[in-house]
């Protein structure tokens, strides 16, 4: 009685789908971090725990008036993220307090035999971004299990390293991390490589300035910057339990660059065969387009 | 010579200045952190303080908040010291017990009360200038009792009170005829919870009065939405354990609107003396205009009897309520 139609309601295709897989921490941290950018016009949710996937999913519902997302969905059935334009893996065990991420491998491993062929299933052209750790190690295995061409499998891997790397170095230095510019590359964890020569502010190299940058040598001990971002996981895990919102930030700005096609360059993990004379299949992060 | 120096030439000494838009949240819990991710998110404010009493957990969230910097524009910073909440333009309480399972809801209402004895005081120590937003509940008592304790102009203690409720029955409302919330306009007043007030006689779509246009809706299905959305809070600890996610995005569009003077309505929880009849110092939800002052005005509705009688109901319960506090 309200509306006179005008054009049919059919089911247009969501044209940005993000879906979320794993609505923990992490995997919500995610989720909001999305929808405040408002980076997408659908958003599916997946979980095996029902009843937590299904308060998760009011929560945010409940807050449409505030979002700029008209639909939200959730269900253990991955039916509902059918045509998703990407995928954002969080499914897994986390680190324990003290526990290396490499210890989570065969664990998450046995879940993404499940996961990923569901996802592939139903969003056959889908660019999947995995976080769960070690996400390098789990990128590779969801490269593997999912068939798809190396650029749609990418791991959050070095991204956040970088950013923390960012924020201590804009800390040091009295300026925004934006325009603190240094590079985390490799393993996302305790093999992480500050690329130190790199390591600029407006194009000034830090390392000219300073030829024993990242040294034991260094009075101003740099080396220190980068010890820091190999234990912030492990800091923020003894202190509070678990991380999720600066992995969430990281997770959202991916997403943008590949929902909008930004051509922007992060560090994330990606199939590295055939650089640095690196021979294997291994993934790891370098910065990419 | 530092790197720094090597690589800056300082231009003028960097002066420790005032935030002219600070923020700050009692309480680092997972309604405390959703406020404050919302908050940083939408770039509302230009500084964010956290406090709370467990010190580890406080440092945990501070620090993952600070690794995504990058992503962010405002300055954050966290202690348990309430010196870091100086010179707030808001602070929002989220601080509080949840109701234990079997406790009488006296208790918790009573630790509470004694949670924000500490608190309100030093706030107002460091901040007497601030706008309260309180969001522990009972939204509407506890938002009486920062209002006692702080000894602030009503224009200055508000409570979040059924900001969320109105935006879950906007939602509701919305999913049932298939238009944005956004472009549906409906309140709900009064004391926030199960005896909260929704008007049917005012709400509409586009001037189009929804009453009017199905009595249906306006009376059983109506009943039935209101209902829902009082549940919903239940509903929704019951499967997930807690709700944070649409209470931080209601506390930020509060905090913006307080912030940037927008001048928008938000149905918050504020002293209603003088409105309604109401001739006590009583907290519950009406729609009011929100701007840097913290409320400019109330706005006033012509309610219907039934209405009136449910609101004065509140009115009476939340009294006997307030007398029975030791203050």
């Amino acid at each position: 009685k309200l509306i006179t139609p005008v054009s049919r309601d059919g089911s247009e295709a969501s044209r940005n789908k993000v879906t979320v897989v794993g609505v923990g921490q992490v995997g919500m941290a995610c989720a909001v971090s999305i929808l405040l950018r408002e980076l997408t016009d659908e958003m599916a949710l997946v979980d095996v725990l029902e009843d937590k996937l299904k308060g998760e999913m009011m929560d945010l519902l409940h807050g449409s008036l505030f979002l700029k997302t008209p639909k939200i969905l959730a269900d253990k059935d991955y039916a509902i993220t059918a045509n998703s334009r990407v995928v954002v893996v969080t499914a897994g065990a986390r680190q324990q307090e003290g526990e290396s991420r490499l210890n989570l491998v065969q664990r998450n491993v046995n879940i993404f035999k499940f996961i990923i062929p569901q996802i592939v299933k139903y969003s056959p052209n889908c660019t999947l971004i995995v976080v769960s750790n070690p996400v390098d190690i789990l990128t590779y295995v969801t490269w593997k299990m999912s068939g798809f061409p190396k650029n749609r499998v990418i791991g959050s891997g070095c991204n956040l390293d970088s950013a923390r790397f960012r924020y201590l170095m804009a800390e040091k230095l009295g300026l925004h991390p934006s325009s603190c510019h240094g590079w985390v590359l490799g393993e996302h964890g305790d093999s992480s490589v500050p690329v130190w020569s790199g390591v600029n502010v407006a194009g000034v190299g830090l390392q000219q300035l300073s030829p024993d940058i990242g040294t034991a040598q260094d009075k101003e001990n740099w080396k220190d910057v980068h010890k820091m971002v190999v234990d912030s996981a492990y800091e923020v895990i003894k202190l509070k339990g678990y991380t999720n919102w600066a992995i969430g930030l990281s997770v959202a700005e991916l997403t943008e660059s590949i929902v909008k096609n930004l051509r922007r360059i992060h560090p994330v993990s990606t199939m590295v065969k055939g650089m640095y004379g690196i021979e294997d299949e291994v993934f790891l992060s370098l910065p990419c387009v | 010579m530092s790197l720094k120096n090597k690589l800056m030439h300082e231009v003028h000494a960097d002066t420790p200045m005032k935030a002219t838009s600070k923020v700050s949240i009692v309480g680092a819990g997972q309604v405390g952190m959703s406020c404050a991710i919302s908050i940083l998110q939408q770039h509302i404010a230009d500084e964010l303080a956290l406090v709370d009493r467990v010190a580890d957990k406080l440092r945990g969230e501070a620090l993952d908040l600070l690794h995504g910097s990058l992503f962010l524009k405002s300055k954050i910073s966290a202690d348990t010291d309430f010196l870091v909440t100086e010179d707030s333009k808001i602070c929002i309480i989220c601080a509080g017990v949840r109701q234990a399972v079997g406790e009488v809801k006296r208790r918790q209402l009573q630790k509470n009360i004694a949670i924000y004895k500490e608190i309100i005081p030093q706030l107002v120590k460091h901040s007497p200038n601030a706008v309260l937003l309180i969001v522990t509940n009972p939204v509407d008592i506890m938002t009486y009792v920062a209002w006692k304790l702080s000894g602030f102009p009503k224009h200055r203690v508000i409570g979040t009170g059924t900001d969320l409720d109105t935006a879950r029955f906007r939602f509701l409302l919305g999913a049932k005829l298939r238009i944005n919330p956004i472009s549906v306009h409906a309140y709900i007043i009064g004391e926030q919870g199960d005896e909260s007030v929704a008007i049917w006689s005012s709400a509409n779509v586009a001037g189009v009065n929804l009453e009017s246009l199905d009595e249906k809706l306006a009376n059983e299905q109506g009943d039935q939405i209101h209902k829902k959305v009082i549940e919903s809070t239940h509903d929704v600890i019951r499967l997930k354990g807690y709700t944070s996610w649409a209470i931080g995005l209601s506390v930020a569009s509060i905090v913006n609107a307080i912030l940037k003077n927008i001048r928008s309505i938000h149905l918050v929880s504020i002293n209603a003396k003088d409105e309604h009849n109401i001739t006590n110092d009583v907290f519950l939800s009406l729609p009011c205009v929100l701007g840097i002052t913290g409320v400019c005005g109330i706005l006033r509705q012509r309610l219907k009897e039934k209405e009136e009688t449910k609101l004065k109901n509140s009115v009476e319960n939340l009294l006997k309520i307030q007398r029975e506090i030791a203050l």
